[in-house]
């Protein structure tokens, strides 16, 4: 099978991060600061990825303005023309440092709040910096410096997306992503704390299509589907390693942010191979690529090219083999574990603070 | 920031939306739409109208441009569907 080339290169360059977010998509098993890859191993990969064809780069963390080196490697990825996305919590973000990572030739930032409100943001972040990103957000949106706010939703703050567009507006943010939690890491942890109701989720949906005809043209806002909604599976990244490579702190290579959590594969490492043998010939890559690895009832299903059978985490997760069909599929034997899930957040009643589980 | 798309007429100018920009990829031989986490694969008459939004032609001018290159009846309305398209999802924008 001919493999055809990674579009796009996530590099999370550190797991240190001063938040400590319910919904983390770090693996609940964060690398230590000092197995970190230097920044001369980045700047390899980088070359690597550009002869691969990658055009773009997301510099995700933990927290990445705290990795030393970050103005090295936006620097070398303007070298390669690699559009560059840096994905921030804003804490750390001052003049001097929008000026630096302009002049390196960053080209876009995002920027995350938790919620509209100081409190709700502190129960998720598990510390109090809402003021710290507001000022960020302000900075950046009176920079020149092309700026995203995303804000992940929850059942602790899907009530409150007229206030936080509302917001976003008001300090000049052009562009909105409302992403609903995907659970993985911590998320998976949390989740009987964060899963919403179906009917929170559809209430939540009607004021966004609103909002969204108001705005038009003033803001850009998009709505990023959740996991458990939907009856059929999401094709996990646009399939298993076909657009995207994720490396990780200390050089490990996966498909996906959450692809840690398939603990049956093992998963390559930058520092001991290439990465266009990682991408065209490892093991971990090739596990499920095209249609041979499914089994039933994806092998012969009407919509296996549509959906890929789904996330192979998910599958991993809930029914213990990454090559099942995805658990949220209706044809799936184990969709009674997330029919199971979406009852007990029906059910849910007021979450107690000592039952949920933040990062360190 | 951008006016309300309910401003827009033929003199509107329009420009790449901010932190959008074309790529011409030469190893997969098309026109790639660059944007913060997301990558467009453009097909050719995508990438022709796209080159046209420069930030000084007005959507008249656009036309014009394309009128030259394709006889068609059908170019008037694909190209304002094609626009407002653009528009909705964050590639392009009104020009103040």
């Amino acid at each position: 099978m001919t493999v055809s080339n990674p579009y796009t290169l996530t590099m999370e360059l550190t797991h240190r991060c001063p938040l400590r977010c319910l919904y983390c998509s770090n693996p609940l098993e964060l690398v230590r600061a000092d197995n970190e890859l230097l920044v001369e191993e980045w700047l390899s990969i980088i070359d690597q990825a550009a002869k691969l064809s990658v055009v773009q780069a997301n510099l995700t963390g933990g927290e990445p303005l705290a990795y030393a080196g970050l103005p090295r490697i936006i620097e070398r990825l303007k070298k390669h023309d690699i559009y560059s996305n840096l994905i921030t919590s804003g804490i750390g973000l001052t003049e001097m440092v929008v000026s630096e990572l302009i002049s390196c030739g960053l080209e876009s930032i995002q920027i995350s709040i938790q919620s509209a409100s100081s409190q709700t943001a502190q129960l998720i972040a598990g510390r109090d910096a809402q003021q710290q990103k507001l000022a960020a957000l302000k900075l950046v949106a009176n920079s020149k410096l092309p700026l995203a706010l995303n804000v992940v939703l929850h059942r602790h703050n899907l009530h409150e997306v007229a206030e936080i567009i509302d917001l976003a507006h008001s300090l000049g943010v052009k562009r909105l992503e409302l992403a609903n939690t995907q659970y993985y890491g911590f998320a998976a942890a949390n989740m009987e704390h964060l899963l919403p109701t179906q009917q929170q989720m559809s209430d939540a949906l009607v004021v966004y299509e609103t909002k969204k005809n108001q705005l038009q043209g003033k803001m850009h806002l998009s709505w990023i589907i959740g996991d458990y909604i939907e009856s059929s599976p999401k094709p996990c990244m646009g399939g298993w390693a076909s657009q995207h490579m994720v490396i990780s702190v200390n050089g490990t290579a996966y498909p996906c942010l959450a692809a840690s959590a398939i603990k049956t594969l093992s998963f390559p490492s930058t520092k001991e191979n290439t990465l266009e043998w990682i991408w065209k010939e490892s093991p971990a890559f090739n596990a499920f690529r095209g249609f041979d690895w499914m089994v039933e009832p994806c092998r012969t299903c009407e919509f296996r090219e549509k959906d890929l059978g789904g996330c192979r985490c998910q599958a991993f997760l809930l029914a213990g083999d990454a090559a099942q069909a995805d658990p949220v599929c209706k044809l799936s034997p184990h969709h009674d574990l997330v029919k199971e899930k979406i009852a007990a957040a029906e059910s849910n009643a007021v979450i107690s603070k000592e039952q949920l589980i933040y990062r360190m | 920031m951008a006016d309300g798309l309910e401003n827009i007429v033929k003199e509107s100018v329009l420009q790449m939306a901010h932190g959008v920009r074309l790529k011409d990829d030469e190893e997969r031989q098309c026109k790639l739409l660059l944007m913060p986490e997301c990558i467009v694969k453009l097909n050719h008459s995508a990438s022709e109208v796209l080159e046209l939004v420069d930030g000084n032609r007005t959507i008249e001018m656009i036309y014009s441009e394309l009128a030259v290159r394709y006889e068609d009846d059908t170019l008037h309305r694909d190209l304002a569907e094609f626009l407002m398209d653009a528009l909705s999802r964050g590639w392009i924008e009104l020009k103040q």
